[in-house]
């Protein structure tokens, strides 16, 4: 017990030391502030720009890493994870097609609709994905991740058609929701969505006992006493939420969700009920210091699509060997 | 205890469980059946994970049905025969999330648990339930499904079904579960279905003979199960079948 305190400290003095780090540390290439004597020309970065950056890092990776660990332990694949499974991409087609339509229509495209597009198109997602993993094979590991890769091709193709299409503006909108970015947050949608990610994340952790369960197996969690499809299906919309929260505030951002829950259980064991907190900082730090790395590094920002993708790729192989090797799938 | 009352139940158009009447009272039954011969299934039906088309079990006074799952979990546990393990939980964990303890709850509880100390599992307490191998996953599971039916923590507990428990268990552990499960045998219903004929010749324990869906004997005694039983439902030669000093029937070459 005395080890797990420790490494809890350790987790959330990191998330604090990370976000003073992107705060103030300007990197290679950004404007370093000392936080002492701060000039007025430094709160204006400090506050309007740096700030609400990170706070939207801290809530992507939240949205993020407890979104990917539910789908991994609902879909019992260690894989599973909205960027690959096409939950994000899906959900970043619903906004920019939501975007087009209110454009069209000519009424204001608000944050609250943005969250709604964005959730149709994940909750839509997962629907597909289920019922092509049914068809494929029994909701058997493969047959789940190859759904998840016919629909992200798909909708790849879909958004390939879009960009041929556009002219010079929506390509950069575009971009924006494909590659990831934070520049657009305003403190409003920030507000908002972070109502929406506090009310499901508590409920996710009202659940943890029974998502124990879940790691057993469906029949043994049924035989435990647990209403497996019900708990599920529930389940399952919270993680499309907050995925669909993670898309309306950044775009797609692969990688954050495998890496982050696979991090987690391996430093904090597989115990919901200690897990789904550890996530939500260890999520934060992550993107944090993702969002900083894109920030910083080069003199023009990065879109951290690119930044997730280049660290995750390794990573993803990396499981691909721990779990899967010599086993088939 | 256990009732099952006029119970059919439909797996495919080829295949079906008929006519189960049954009561079962303490004691150690053997589920014996050849391959297919609907073991498993008469297995699900019990435990409440497939509901029958018509007629009723009860387990105690709690009927089995899909509505009665949490309170069936405290009468019954259930060690099916294939188990999933598709995340890296250590075995203490395992333990500690299927008996509802903290893990160093379960760590007091196995320091001096006949169970533990049986299938000697204290050593792979901390080792992950994905790197153990074939027998030890499968004693890690039996401590699971044991640590479950025991009466100090679950005092209305009254049957266990085991499915295969034998798998990958070696010679020692073998025989350490069949003691423990005759013991257990005086205070709840143990219904093992296994493939372990001799086994079963051996002891003196009720047995149900099961062949194509329907139930083919219920004997008092295991020891009475007869030669034609033998070359009928499990398809032996006659050749195989000799008899020890004592009069019991025994299978040569298995």
């Amino acid at each position: 017990m005395k080890s797990v305190k420790k490494k809890l400290y350790i987790t959330i003095l990191t998330l604090l030391i990370l976000f003073i780090i992107s705060l103030f540390y300007g990197g290679i290439s950004s404007h370093t502030i000392s936080p002492i004597n701060i000039s007025d020309i430094n709160k204006v970065i400090l506050y309007d720009l740096r700030l609400p950056k990170i706070l939207t890092a801290i809530l992507v990776g939240t949205c993020l890493a407890l979104s990917g660990h539910l789908f991994q332990l609902l879909l019992s694949n260690p894989l599973a994870e909205p960027g690959l499974l096409g939950v994000s991409s899906l959900a970043s087609l619903f906004v920019m097609l939501g975007a087009a339509i209110f454009n069209y229509i000519n009424i204001r495209y608000d944050v609250f609709f943005l969250v709604l597009s964005s959730s149709l198109g994940a909750l839509l997602a997962v629907t597909i994905i289920f019922q092509l993993a049914k068809r494929l094979g029994q909701y058997s590991s493969a047959s789940l991740i190859l759904s998840g890769i016919s629909l992200t091709t798909l909708i790849s193709a879909i958004s390939s058609w879009l960009i041929y299409y556009s002219d010079n503006t929506q390509l950069r909108t575009f971009n924006l929701w494909l590659l990831g970015s934070f520049e657009h947050v305003t403190f409003f949608q920030l507000m908002f969505i972070g109502l929406i990610t506090v009310t499901v994340t508590i409920l996710c952790m009202c659940k943890s006992k029974e998502l124990n369960m879940l790691y057993m197996g469906d029949q043994n969690a049924t035989l435990y006493g647990l209403k497996v499809n019900k708990l599920r299906k529930y389940m399952l919309i919270l993680a499309s939420t907050l995925a669909a929260c993670a898309v309306a505030l950044g775009g797609v951002i692969a990688f954050i969700g495998l890496l982050a829950p696979h991090a987690t259980r391996i430093i904090f064991g597989h115990d919901n009920r200690l897990v789904l907190p550890m996530l939500v900082i260890n999520g934060a730090s992550f993107m944090v210091f993702i969002e900083w790395i894109s920030r910083t590094s080069m003199s023009l920002q990065l879109p951290l699509g690119l930044v997730t993708a280049t660290l995750g790729g390794p990573f993803f192989l990396f499981i691909l060997f721990k779990h899967f090797k010599n086993q088939g799938l | 205890m256990i009732n099952i009352t006029k119970v059919n139940y439909k797996i495919s158009d080829t295949f079906k469980i008929t006519n189960l009447d049954l009561n079962l009272d303490k004691g150690t039954y053997h589920l014996l059946g050849p391959n297919g011969a609907g073991k498993t299934s008469f297995l699900n039906l019990l435990s409440g994970l497939c509901s029958p088309d018509t007629g009723h079990i009860f387990i105690g006074n709690v009927a089995v049905n899909p509505l009665n799952l949490g309170q069936l979990s405290k009468v019954r546990a259930y060690l099916m025969q294939k188990q999933v393990a598709h995340f890296a939980l250590t075995v203490k964990g395992m333990l500690a999330i299927t008996l509802s303890l903290s893990e160093s709850a379960v760590e007091t509880l196995c320091e001096n648990h006949d169970v533990i100390k049986g299938l000697d599992l204290l050593q792979l307490l901390n080792r992950s339930i994905t790197a153990l191998s074939g027998g030890e996953s499968q004693r890690a599971h039996l401590a699971r499904v044991l640590l479950h039916c025991d009466l100090k923590l679950e005092p209305n507990f009254c049957l266990l079904l085991l499915d295969e428990p034998y798998t990958g268990l070696d010679v020692s552990h073998k025989l350490w579960l069949n003691q423990y499960l005759t013991q257990l045998g005086k205070y709840i219903t143990v219904l093992i279905s296994h493939h372990e004929l001799n086994l079963a010749l051996n002891l003196a324990q009720p047995c149900i003979i099961i062949n194509n869906g329907q139930i083919h004997r219920v004997l008092t005694d295991s020891r009475d199960i007869e030669k034609s039983t033998l070359v009928d439902v499990f398809k032996l030669p006659l050749s195989v079948l000799s008899e020890t000093n004592e009069g019991i029937l025994q299978i040569i070459g298995i």
